[in-house]
């Protein structure tokens, strides 16, 4: 009950109004983003990519990898030197390879943004750093990327105005 | 120097446990789990592989305790033989005559299974079988 | 009573982020008494204590795999991360309040672990920190230093043991020469940059009415009382503007007899607007953290193989660029080195150079760098809250791991030693680290145009003076960006 009181007066009391223009420009922004993302056409049509990836200590080659949603991925996966993994949990890929084995991975793209393939069997001392991407796009655009950057760029601005306009110093 | 208080030597106490004591803890601990783990040393058990002539598997009846950590060593005599425990999923594979092989494993099933060889090795291959019981 | 209670806890949390509002400590009893009792420095730095000599010892004795060790998994994982995201931010110089490296100093300097007793002489040579020697400068060398080994320190456990094994020991030989906590304000490369970010935390200490203090001549919280050592910071808390040399060791609040000094939660931020202390040294930290920031996302979380090569002087590339392991290494120190002190702050003082053009300003554009470049504190604290934020959700079960067998030696303590490695919530950490960024970019931006108006006399100009700094802040915050999920 009280906490409740503690909520409201939170956001209704103290606060100064430029904060709180702030953060409803934020949120704004933020579910025009949301609704922008959901409401954009699928890219062109689903392909089918493929890559042959090496997994050595302590990176992947090629480390980064770009598709378009929707396209279906095979990835051929070897290992230079020791047993290392090949786990990307978002997209429901989790494989182990060994030195002269071969796996066949097949990842469908369902998912936009950029996914980290990690090493999930200790692999040597680097082992926590070995690090991949997988790089999902949306008609080519890294639509993450660039919808952050634009709310980053914009909150930027914003607050070049509305912090710039206020006249005494503060603090 | 002053003379120690109670609460002073209390804490030099403490400290001295937490810089010294501890870590001379760790070995003691480390020593007594070694001694654990000596006792646990895996059971061997050597297998002498001779084709059904010449007398089977020597010995052919073998007992074991359930989830104890065993090795078999297999020896093949006469001719080519190999070592298969179907129920425990053991296959050796084809041992040449005078090799041995080694094979560590954990029994996790009560109960008796038959061992038998999985190699062509004499006329009367198909009777070179012995018996593994498994007890707790 | 519950009215009391709600707007009491209202009073806290709006501290955070109210300008009229800040919620003291001492006002609460317990905490009163806590603070004032003498065994409580003692009694923080315990668990610390047991918590260190477990990690020297790991590192020494134990595995030398990296994520088994008790000593990488302690200090590069859960430290790092409370340190930057949760200690620092929130709690100013919490760490240094709790930490054990000077402990053994002290104790030995004052002769006792709690007791303080009336003729009292300091044990030790008490020497004066040499005057050329009383700036940041060795800290940001000896940072600088050890950050171009952090490939190998993060990973291999007898680097790490050795790097503490070094600090704490010449933390207690500097304390039998010096006088106080002199190699925690002058050579602790930790406290280089946490007083740097502390600028930004929500907590302070602070007097409660400066002119007590200017009538009071006796100054028990330097000279120290019957009950206190006095501050062994060096600094003086009736005057203290910033957080940046307190360490939070509530000496002074046993020492002033008016219980004239608060503890408070305040807005974030608040000290990047005082303008006194600010000089070439510290904000040279704040280029170097910000360098630093962008280089370990780039090695340590980024796709490019030989970057990591480089940076990890054993390794011999079968891939990539054929160097050896010495000529990498050698360019990932170039790296290192370069940007911290040359491009970072070079590029920045251009855009100041820009600024100062635009507004016409008298005096020197060294001055315009010194004070715009703590508009870089948020971004960078923000930078490395990013950074640690997979480290900690990835990570995470290796502590359960280390805690059942610390040394690596087979052992199951506590029956978590065999839990599966289990990242978490991986999903939302691009939105976390985009969050970050962005609340960074806008206390830098917010407390930019502030300083502005403090670098430049005419307010006007002062606007669009800071324009070219706000473009580097947003220039700085995408290339984050794009570290994180670019």
């Amino acid at each position: 009950m009280f906490l409740l009181e503690v909520i409201f007066s939170f956001t209704l009391g103290k606060m100064h109004r430029s904060i709180k223009t702030f953060i409803a420009l934020i949120i704004l922004l933020a579910s025009f983003a949301c609704f922008a993302y959901y409401v954009s056409p699928v890219s062109a049509q689903p392909q089918h990519k493929y890559f042959n990836v090496t997994a050595r200590q302590f990176a992947y080659e090629p480390g980064r990898i770009v598709v378009n949603e929707g396209d279906i991925v095979t990835i051929r996966l070897r290992s230079a030197d020791v047993t290392h993994g090949f786990y990307i949990p978002e997209l429901g890929v989790d494989e182990t390879v060994s030195y002269g084995e071969e796996k066949i991975i097949t990842i469908v793209a369902d998912k936009v943004g950029k996914f980290k393939i990690r090493c999930s069997v200790t692999c040597g001392p680097l082992h926590p750093f070995m690090v991949g991407e997988f790089v999902v796009e949306k008609g080519g655009i890294n639509i993450i990327f660039l919808g952050s950057t634009t709310i980053l760029i914009v909150a930027g601005v914003l607050s070049f105005i509305i912090f710039s306009r206020r006249g005494k110093q503060v603090g | 120097m002053s003379k120690l208080s109670k609460t002073e030597l209390i804490c030099l106490l403490i400290i001295i446990g937490i810089v010294v004591v501890m870590p001379i803890s760790f070995y003691i601990y480390e020593d007594v789990l070694r001694v654990n783990r000596a006792a646990a040393q895996p059971l061997e058990v050597h297998i002498f592989a001779w084709a059904s002539e010449n007398g089977g598997w020597q010995p052919n009846e073998i007992h074991l305790k359930l989830n104890v950590k065993t090795k078999f060593i297999i020896l093949a005599m006469d001719t080519a033989h190999s070592l298969i425990i179907e129920e425990l999923g053991i296959d050796t594979g084809p041992i040449p005559p005078g090799y041995r092989k080694e094979i560590e494993f954990i029994p996790s099933k009560e109960g008796v299974f038959t061992f038998y060889c999985g190699v062509l090795c004499s006329a009367d291959h198909h009777f070179m079988t012995g018996k593994i019981i498994v007890e707790r | 009573m519950v009215d009391g209670r709600a707007s009491s806890l209202k009073n806290l949390l709006t501290s955070f982020i109210s300008h009229r509002n800040e919620f003291d400590l001492t006002d609460i009893e317990f905490f009163r008494r806590i603070f004032k009792h003498r065994a409580f420095q003692w009694a923080v730095i315990l668990p610390n204590l047991f918590i260190f000599v477990i990690v020297v010892i790991s590192g020494f004795v134990g595995t030398p795999v990296g994520n088994m060790s008790f000593a990488v998994v302690f200090v590069w994982i859960l430290w790092w991360f409370a340190l930057m995201t949760v200690l620092t931010p929130l709690f100013s110089r919490l760490w240094c309040m709790i930490c054990p490296l000077p402990a053994f100093g002290d104790w030995l300097q004052r002769r006792g672990f709690i007791k303080k007793e009336g003729g009292f002489r300091w044990f030790g040579l008490n020497k004066p920190w040499p005057a050329p020697l009383k700036n940041l400068w060795p800290v940001n060398f000896i940072f600088l230093f050890i950050a171009t080994f952090i490939v190998l320190l993060t990973t291999r456990p007898v680097v790490t043991s050795i790097l503490l094994l070094t600090l704490f020991v010449l933390g207690t030989v500097l304390a039998l020469l010096f006088a106080k906590r002199a190699f925690c304000r002058y050579i602790c490369p930790v406290g280089g940059f946490l007083g740097l970010y502390s600028m930004f935390a929500s907590f302070e200490i602070r007097p409660k009415d400066r002119t007590l203090c200017e009538r009071h001549v006796t100054k028990e919280c330097v000279r120290g009382s019957d009950t206190s050592f006095g501050c062994p910071w060096l600094i003086y808390p009736g005057g203290l503007e910033r957080n940046n040399f307190c360490g939070l060791c509530m000496e002074c609040i046993k020492a002033c007899p008016y219980n004239n000094l608060a503890v408070r939660i305040r807005r974030f931020a608040k000290d990047l607007l005082v303008k006194s202390g600010r000089a070439l040294d510290e904000v040279y930290k704040a280029h170097i953290m910000l360098a630093l920031a962008l280089i370990y996302i780039a090695i340590t979380q980024g796709p490019w193989g030989w970057l990591r090569d480089w940076g990890n002087v054993f390794y011999k590339p079968t891939y990539g660029f054929a160097l050896s392991g010495i000529q990498g290494f050698a360019i990932h120190a170039a790296i290192v080195w370069s940007s911290s002190l040359i491009i970072v702050p070079g590029v920045f003082y251009l855009f100041c150079a820009l600024s100062k053009y635009l507004a016409k300003g008298e005096g020197s554009t060294k001055n315009v760098f010194i004070n715009f470049s703590y508009t870089l504190i948020p971004i960078g604290l923000a930078g490395w809250i990013g950074f640690s934020i997979p480290i900690i959700l990835v990570n995470w079960s290796y502590i359960l791991n280390v805690i059942s067998d610390p040394l690596g030696w087979g052992w199951d303590l506590f029956g978590t030693k065999y839990i599966p490695w289990q990242p978490v919530l991986l999903e939302a950490i691009p939105y976390l680290q985009i969050l970050a960024v962005i609340i960074g970019l806008i206390y830098s931006i917010k407390y930019g145009s502030e300083i502005s108006k403090q670098v430049y006399q005419d307010e006007r100009r002062a606007v669009g003076a800071f324009l070219p700094i706000a473009i580097f802040l947003i220039l700085v915050s995408i290339l984050f960006i794009w570290l994180f999920v670019g």
